[in-house]
């Protein structure tokens, strides 16, 4: 492990990158004890700019500290974005796994549906889910994992269909090995090193979809996001630009360290490849 | 040109008109599976509406049919782009998409272009030398571009050119109350076009420089580049002759399935920016609970990347002899 | 005489954390104007190296670090990129190994002729044309007047390699470099090219510089020969003297290492029961349509055959890329099911039988493969990779592992490799772990796919012994599938050759080489290279020592 680390992060830019991710994650959970209470509560004067003493990133027009709100946004967009995350890495991988395996109709079907997802506006087809179902964080986490999965199908897809023909897999086949112990002792997890990179581009498009999603005013009320923050700024960007620059710093910040750990983590798995893009 | 890539071209023009009515009955799906009265959704928010509009509506849509029947009304209607009526401005819906889809067009086809004039050439310059100071310089950049929220660059760019320098407009699309023509109407349109176009291009010439980059050094790793080598081709032709052709066909590829996404970024930026184009008009549909008129910026809008990824297929199909009918690019 | 290309004490540094420090150290050679110097060599001996360094293409991760490389009177080694651009082409060509990925895939043959012909010099547009042409014709293409409009991918692979050796030509080089330029051909092919060459050398007064790994084409075609090994040469000299009588213990491994393409005296002829018996066995690829798309033709891989292995029998097929060869044995492995026809084993039609049964009955029939590096699952250890199979079929784990020590023993290697991951072993040595794996299963047949032809000569010597002797211990059944009739000549007792799908011929081995019956076999057998080589050989053999055995 300590090995692992160390060659991993033997770049400085994935070294940057993992240190601040682990510490926006470090706040998320801390968010608590850091900050007590609730974040909306009126503390001070209204419109304080950052620096000011006790509040860091100064206040808003009610008052309310920046800062509390920011750590305790974190934790929305954070547990958003992960499960997100999950839900999108299953769905797809079971779709690619199943899809690659199996081929002919199956792969035929599965693959005209990921092309269709592939095809549509995503991002307006997440605001029309979240808008029409009703916007909480349940509706969120579902509008992301379905525009963001045909991406990991089609990845796993390719990955399983390469692996099938490798010599080990059909050594299994003709041990006689079940399918589904074929799938998973010998196909899966020597699919996992690509699979990993792209979960953390994923992570990183579900953090700007859901900022998207919250900025546009779709967000839970309730639980106040990033670009909630963002999105309730703006209108006072002439007075109060921190409001609204801080909570995007923020973003870009948590955004960034994750292409660079997965910039870093797919140049350790295979220095010969580079990245490949995404949307917004 | 030959009839196999006729051929894969009607094929590929068929696969659109299929996702455009998959997209229709995936519209349908939604608001079925929406809690509620359809014919409710469809109007507006609930209790706004008064009873004769919302009456109206179930009779447009078929509402008061079965099911099957419903989705056939409901194909039909929006196969002669009769997107019905919006309950606000109550006015057919496909006039006002109509009035606000060539801001949008203007709007996202500039930050296309500008965005695959800078960022190919970028691209290509960073993988002329892999980890060299111009190629380390140019992808920590867009590295950290990728990374911006757009809303956050066209936020900044505000408080920075309009707010702080006062260099540009921050909103619309024209000098309101100017009576301009001509060459100052269209300089009008520039400035105010500036800020929105650059800041949606922005992150797509990170994404285009990365794409660009990759694919450039896969091909110059290539066998027939060696090749060229071989036969003492000059630099500048094997550039031009072998890696930049070859390694445009996946920015091509690329370029074609970004459309969706440019589309999606540009409701973003109409919001900030306040751009009259259909973006800002989803914006405002979604403010106001006026979800036909959303689904329908759904769908105008799918339309609108269909004959874009159209228009690449067949970009493709001038530059890959390979692609043959049956063959998937 | 000066000679044409002089390189003297030539070395080329690796990058740090190598195995070894120099991909070439203190190389010397020389070629003279009109000659041919084949250097042969095993993976990693450094041979491609040299030729890169001739030609300047050399990747930046190995530079030169010593000595001097001078063509025709000129130093070569320091000299500038674009100073060198004038020698690549002009004065030395080169053709590579890959014709298809050597090719440019956007670009017509004709424009990438073009390229190579308006790289050096300003002919005229009509001047380039009538110069492509006869640059066609000399390839012996097809229609020369059309061709140039083609595209790589509508070639097949020998034009494709006529299609390199005219760019390389374009500009009346005196040296041609050609890097394994038959390897990735089919013997009839590569004989068609072999001879191509012959003729452009004698027509050009062409100097060659040809690197292999294979003996029969040095015999074929060099006038001298040097042989490399680790960065080393190790001997150079006559092809005569060095193929009949070398002096370096290497060369001589080596050379006798070439499988013959004699049967071996001693062949076992069994006239037991049958243990496979295949029947009217068919197979079709259907050629993909959509709803615009112009259908495909199908292709039959497996085209009505018959074939049956008796029990300790050897039976190798023996067929050139596209035969069918590889379908054959995946069905009969279960790895593709047949469009019709029978696969019998124990009475049993394993075409016949449900998915499950066909597991159950699995260890039946068990396989060894080509790729050494992709056959055992990375991310298992050896033990878990031979006793999987057995544990799942319901032996227990402790008779699967004492199963599994008897059998790495017999396959030559040492018990405490169950612990250890794939990647701690040699090519040769996943083979070996690949048969026990096989082997555990206690087979009536095993299929063996091109076992040893991704594997340099020496180890391909070892392992096919290995075979002949497991096979003659346990009595096993094999059925062998290749592309190369020496393989096939020094294991198989029977030779099934196979074309298009068909079986166009089987018989004894010793039968069909002798006296084969179709004209595809003799034209395959007339393909092999060296054979004037082989039947001296042989001869000599005879005459020296003990007829060929397999210890």
């Amino acid at each position: 492990m300590i090995g692992f680390l160390r060659s991993f992060a033997s770049r400085p830019s994935t070294l940057i990158g993992l240190l601040v991710f682990l510490s926006v994650v470090v706040i998320a959970l801390i968010a608590d004890w850091l900050y007590p209470g609730s974040p909306f509560r009126m503390v001070a004067r209204p419109n304080l700019p950052p620096l000011s003493t006790g509040y860091l990133m100064g206040t808003d027009m009610l008052g309310r500290d920046l800062t509390a709100a920011l750590v305790h946004g974190s934790r929305v967009t954070l547990s958003i974005a992960i499960l997100a995350t999950l839900l999108t890495v299953a769905i797809g991988t079971i779709i690619g796994a199943i899809s690659g395996y199996y081929g002919a109709i199956v792969d035929d079907t599965a693959m005209r549906v990921t092309e269709f997802f592939q095809a549509i506006p995503s991002f307006l087809f997440a605001i029309v889910l979240v808008a029409v179902v009703s916007p909480s964080r349940l509706s969120i986490v579902l509008a992301i994992a379905i525009v963001s999965w045909p991406s990991v199908a089609r990845l796993v897809r390719a990955e399983v269909l390469t692996l099938r023909t490798r010599d080990f897999v059909r050594a299994a086949r003709v041990g006689g090995l079940s399918d589904m112990r074929i799938l998973f002792s010998h196909i899966l997890p020597n699919a996992m090193s690509p699979l990993l990179v792209s979960a953390s581009v994923v992570m990183a498009t579900a953090i700007l979809i859901e900022s998207g999603i919250s900025f546009l005013g779709l967000g839970d009320r309730n639980a106040v996001s990033w670009g909630y923050l963002i999105g309730t700024g703006r209108t006072a960007v002439r007075i109060n630009w921190w409001l609204s620059a801080l909570p995007g710093f923020a973003i870009f910040l948590t955004v960034w360290s994750l292409n660079l750990v997965g910039d870093g983590l797919s140049t350790w798995l295979d220095p010969r490849k580079t990245e490949t893009g995404r949307h917004p | 040109m030959s009839s196999g890539r006729i051929q894969f071209l009607l094929g590929r023009l068929l696969k659109s008109i299929l996702v455009l009515l998959a997209v229709v009955v995936l519209n349908f799906t939604i608001l079925r599976l929406a809690p509620g009265d359809p014919a409710l959704i469809l109007a507006g928010e609930q209790g706004a509406a008064d009873a004769a509009f919302v009456d109206q509506i179930r009779k447009d849509f078929g509402l008061d049919r079965s099911v099957p029947e419903q989705l056939a009304v409901y194909i039909k209607s929006l196969a002669t782009f009769d997107l019905g009526l919006s309950f606000r401005e109550r006015r057919p819906i496909a006039t006002i998409i109509g009035e606000r889809l060539p801001a949008t067009l203007i709007l996202t086809l500039t930050a296309f272009a500008l965005s695959l004039l800078i960022g190919i050439p970028l691209g290509a310059l960073a993988a002329r030398r892999p980890h060299g100071m111009v190629d380390v310089a140019l992808t920590t950049v867009s590295t950290a571009f990728f990374a911006m929220p757009l809303f956050w660059t066209g936020l900044l760019a505000i408080i920075f050119f309009s707010v702080w320098l006062n260099w540009l407009p921050s909103y619309g699309m024209m000098t309101v109350g100017a009576p301009l023509s001509g060459l100052a109407a269209f300089l009008d349109l520039v400035k105010h076009l500036a800020l929105p176009a650059s800041t949606l291009a922005l992150f797509y010439i990170s994404i285009y420089l990365r794409i660009t980059r990759a694919a450039v050094l896969d091909v110059m790793g290539s066998d027939y580049v060696r090749t060229a080598r071989a036969i003492g081709l000059p630099p500048t032709r094997i550039w031009r002759e072998h890696i930049l052709r070859n390694a445009l066909l996946p920015v091509i590829t690329f370029a074609s399935l970004q459309a969706g996404h440019l589309i999606g970024g540009s409701i973003v930026i109409e919001t900030v920016f306040a751009w009259p184009g259909i973006g800002r008009l989803a914006f405002d549909a979604l403010l106001q609970r006026d979800y036909n008129l959303l689904l329908s910026v759904f769908f105008v809008s799918s339309v609108v990347v269909m004959a874009f990824n159209f228009l690449a297929d067949a970009l493709y199909v001038l530059v890959d002899p390979r692609i043959e009918a049956g063959a998937s690019a | 005489m000066t000679p044409l290309l002089d390189i003297r004490d030539l070395s080329v540094a690796l990058p740090r954390g190598s195995d070894r420090r120099y991909a070439v150290e203190n190389a010397v050679l020389t070629i003279a104007r009109g000659e041919t110097v084949c250097v042969v060599g095993e993976s990693g001996s450094g041979k491609s190296v040299l030729a890169q360094a001739t030609m300047g293409l050399l990747p930046e991760t190995l530079p030169i670090t010593g000595g001097t490389i001078t063509f025709d009177g000129q130093r070569l080694s320091g000299l500038s990129e674009s100073r060198y651009r004038q020698i690549r082409g002009p004065q030395i060509g080169m053709i590579f190994q890959e014709p298809m990925t050597s090719l440019n895939p956007v670009l017509t043959i004709g424009a990438q002729i073009d390229g190579a012909l308006t790289a050096h010099g300003s002919r005229s547009r009509a001047e380039r044309g009538a110069r492509r042409r006869e640059l066609l014709e000399l390839m012996r293409l097809p229609n020369p007047s059309q061709i140039g409009d083609r595209y790589v991918h509508e070639l097949s692979g020998g034009q494709r390699q006529r299609v390199m050796i005219a760019m390389a030509l374009a500009n009346n080089p005196k040296l041609l470099i050609a890097d394994e330029p038959t390897t990735a051909l089919d013997v009839t092919t590569q004989k068609e090219i072999l001879r191509l060459l012959a003729t452009l050398r004698k027509e050009l007064n062409l100097a060659v510089l040809f690197i292999t790994h294979d003996f029969g084409v040095v015999a074929e075609i060099a006038d001298r020969v040097v042989v490399m090994s680790k960065g080393h040469v190790v001997e150079q000299g006559d092809a005569g003297k060095i193929l009949h009588s070398p002096r370096d213990p290497y060369t001589r491994r080596l050379i006798d290492a070439v499988p013959r393409l004699a049967p071996p005296i001693a062949a076992v002829r069994s006239n037991s029961d049958t243990v496979l018996e295949i029947k009217g066995l068919t197979k079709t690829y259907k050629g993909r349509s959509s709803l615009f798309g112009a259908r495909r033709a199908d292709v039959k891989a497996v085209d009505d055959v018959e074939l049956s292995v008796a029990r300790g029998e050897v039976v190798a097929v023996v067929g050139e890329s596209g035969s069918g060869k590889s379908t054959l044995a995946q069905i009969v492995s279960g790895l593709l099911k047949a469009d019709d026809g029978s696969v019998w084993l124990h009475g049993q039609d394993l075409a016949q039988v449900s998915r499950r049964q066909r597991r159950r009955l699995a260890p039946h029939i068990q396989m060894v493969f080509q790729d050494p590096f992709s056959s055992l699952n990375p991310r298992h250890d050896i033990e878990r990779i031979i006793t999987e199979a057995p544990i799942a079929h319901g032996v227990s784990a402790a008779k699967a592992r004492s199963d599994m020590q008897r059998l790495l023993k017999l396959v030559g290697l040492d018990t405490n490799a169950a612990k250890r991951y794939p990647h701690a072993f040699s090519g040769g040595q996943r083979q070996r772990i690949g048969l026990a794996r096989a082997l555990i299963l206690k087979p009536d047949l095993l299929i063996a796919d091109e076992p040893v032809s991704a594997l340099d000569v020496s180890v391909q010597q070892q392992v096919l012994e290995l075979l002949a002797d497991i096979r003659r211990e346990l009595g096993l059944s094999i059925l062998f599938i290749t592309h190369d009739l020496r393989v096939a000549a020094t294991v198989a007792d029977r030779i099934a050759v196979m074309r298009q799908g068909r079986i166009v011929e089987q018989g004894s081995t010793a039968g069909l080489l002798r006296a084969p019956a179709s004209d595809y076999t003799k034209a395959l057998l007339d393909a092999v290279p060296g054979l004037q080589w082989e039947q001296n050989r042989s001869e000599l053999a005879t005459a020296e020592r003990q007829p060929s055995k397999v210890n």
